[in-house]
């Protein structure tokens, strides 16, 4: 554990930063705390029977996965190409491509009508996506992907370029020494992008909204019955966040377990010698 | 800043908004003079009348700041049972109002004013709708979920349309219902924003745009909504609160409420 034993060293247990650090925590995790202690087992189990509940789960459960299948397909290699570029209009680009994460969901959501709406800069082309399962998931592609791109990016930049020289001066093609040294070797980075930018999906509620509206079944997805349920239903609605909360908390960390699972599989050293 | 909390408070995020608007409420009344602050919770759909009266009764009372905040009234009901510092309570529903009342939390409760349904459609009316008969036409209709006061009154005269249309008409319009939005200015939004072809609110809120044409709704189908007022039994300002909510319906506040499209004439105290 050379990473405890440094930071004992430098003194980051002394006492004030430990307040910091357990303050911040406490801020975080405390309103999750109150959300399990506002529900019974029996408000919980309600919960699920709520009319609005079971399509809005499965429905954020599909979309949601479909968001990140999209997302993982087409950021990977938009982040590969953003890791390897240089110059001043890449990191433009970079930027552009972390703006959604700074512009409030609502207005992704009306950004959305004003391409693929009916009075669209693609109004042409007739796509009729608001108001369907589509342009749930496309709104959730926007609000979601920066966060795997960035993670992603970061992890491609990370790897030695002379790893990837070395590779190709042995025969690999550049779409091998892609795949079979890049990807394994930033592949943490990849996963918890990946996680990142699926809970932020899942959690998706402005931009849905307003582009996709809210239809139980077809667009309603959970934080939009959340939602609905909130102008009846305090309590109902604090038992259905819950149900949301705790897959959320199951599936990230399962991500974590994976990415743990990869780590003490393959240390740093042996995945650099590349297994063949 | 009370202009732009306003637009904040009447999107999904007017919890927030609202807690903000709180927060930076507070600083402010730190500055010069200790101003006397009346803080108004009032429903989404009252937002612009309700800035014409904060004007109206700031300039009657100097040294008093009214600060109006707007969300949908459930949301608003639920702050003030968890003990949001307000002063004034104005429901769109008589349902929310009568379970404060009942819950001793507020008191003073007047009817200050009505809201009948309309239909509204683009201003180029894609769907050629003229009539209520007509509504089945479009092919997008938009309505507010069945939880929210617009959404169960749109329901309540769909069916009662039935008498004149027959019995299927309900579920001739709900076949191309196509989203349930969770306030009445998020229907409103997709017919301006051309999205939806025909949407049911109130006139009041149609009124306050001109992105889209209002189709009146035959008085013996229409429902009319109930808008409430009264003074929370925790006001910091009790007496401010009680002359706002008696100022309501004062000559000044009646044509104000008018012309915003609302209903006063058989409004009275309940």
């Amino acid at each position: 554990m050379p990473k405890i034993a440094s930071a004992t060293r430098s003194g980051l247990h002394a006492a004030p930063s430990v307040v910091l650090g357990l303050g911040l925590l406490l801020v975080l995790v405390l309103p999750i705390v109150a959300l399990g202690l506002a529900s019974s087992p029996g408000e919980l189990w309600a919960a699920l029977g709520h009319p609005l509940v079971p399509a809005a789960l499965w429905l954020s459960a599909w979309t949601s996965a479909i968001s990140l299948l999209l997302v993982i397909l087409t950021g990977t290699p938009l982040a590969w190409m953003l890791a390897r570029a240089r110059g001043p209009w890449a990191r433009i680009i970079e930027t552009a491509v972390e703006l959604p994460i700074a512009i409030p969901p609502a207005v992704v959501g009306i950004a959305l009508l004003l391409v693929f709406g009916r009075q669209g800069l693609l109004a042409g082309l007739e796509l009729g996506l608001p108001f369907t399962s589509a342009a749930v998931v496309l709104a959730q592609v926007v609000v979601a992907a920066p966060f795997y791109v960035q993670s992603a990016a970061a992890g491609f930049r990370s790897v030695d370029d002379d790893l990837l020289l070395v590779a190709r001066t042995l025969g690999a093609s550049p779409r091998g020494a892609f795949l079979r040294v890049a990807v394994p070797l930033a592949l943490p980075a990849l996963i918890n992008g990946a996680a990142l930018c699926w809970a932020r999906a899942l959690g998706e509620f402005g931009a849905t909204l307003l582009f996709a509206g809210s239809f139980p079944g077809r667009t309603q997805t959970m934080p939009l019955a959340i939602y609905a349920a909130l102008e009846t239903d305090v309590r109902v609605a604090t038992a259905i966040a819950l149900v949301l909360a705790l897959v959320a908390f199951s599936t990230l960390l399962l991500a974590r377990a994976a990415r743990r699972w990869l780590d003490r599989s393959t240390s740093p050293h042996a995945r650099a010698g590349g297994s063949p | 800043m009370r202009r732009a909390l306003q637009c904040l408070a009447r999107g999904p995020f007017g919890w927030i908004a609202i807690l903000t608007g709180l927060v930076l409420g507070c600083a402010r009344a730190n500055d010069d003079t200790p101003p006397r602050t009346l803080t108004v919770f009032a429903a989404s759909s009252l937002t612009e009348v309700f800035a014409e009266l904060e004007a109206e009764h700031e300039a009657a009372n100097p040294g008093v700041d009214v600060v109006v905040s707007t969300a949908g009234s459930q949301a608003l009901r639920v702050q003030i049972e968890h003990g949001a510092p307000a002063d004034v309570f104005a429901s769109a529903n008589a349902a929310h109002m009568q379970a404060l009342v009942g819950a001793g939390l507020v008191r003073h409760d007047v009817r200050f004013a009505e809201g009948e349904l309309v239909i509204v459609v683009p201003r180029d009316n894609p769907a050629g709708i003229t009539s209520l008969e007509d509504l089945p036409r479009a092919e997008r209709i938009v309505l507010g979920a069945p939880e929210v006061p617009v959404g169960a009154y749109a329901r309540t005269m769909l069916e009662q349309a039935g008498a004149r249309y027959g019995p299927e008409f309900r579920a001739r319009v709900e076949a191309h219902v196509v989203s349930l939005e969770p306030n009445v200015r998020l229907v409103l939004a997709k017919v301006e924003l051309g999205e939806a072809d025909a949407a049911v609110v109130y006139r009041s809120d149609a009124t306050a745009t001109r992105a889209v044409t209002i189709v009146a709704i035959p008085a013996d189908v229409g429902v009319r909504a109930q808008y409430h007022a009264g003074v929370l039994t925790a006001a910091a300002e009790p007496e401010l609160a009680r002359a706002f909510v008696e100022h309501l319906r004062s000559p000044f506040a009646r044509a104000a409420l008018e012309r915003h499209g609302f209903l006063v004439s058989d409004a009275e105290d309940r």
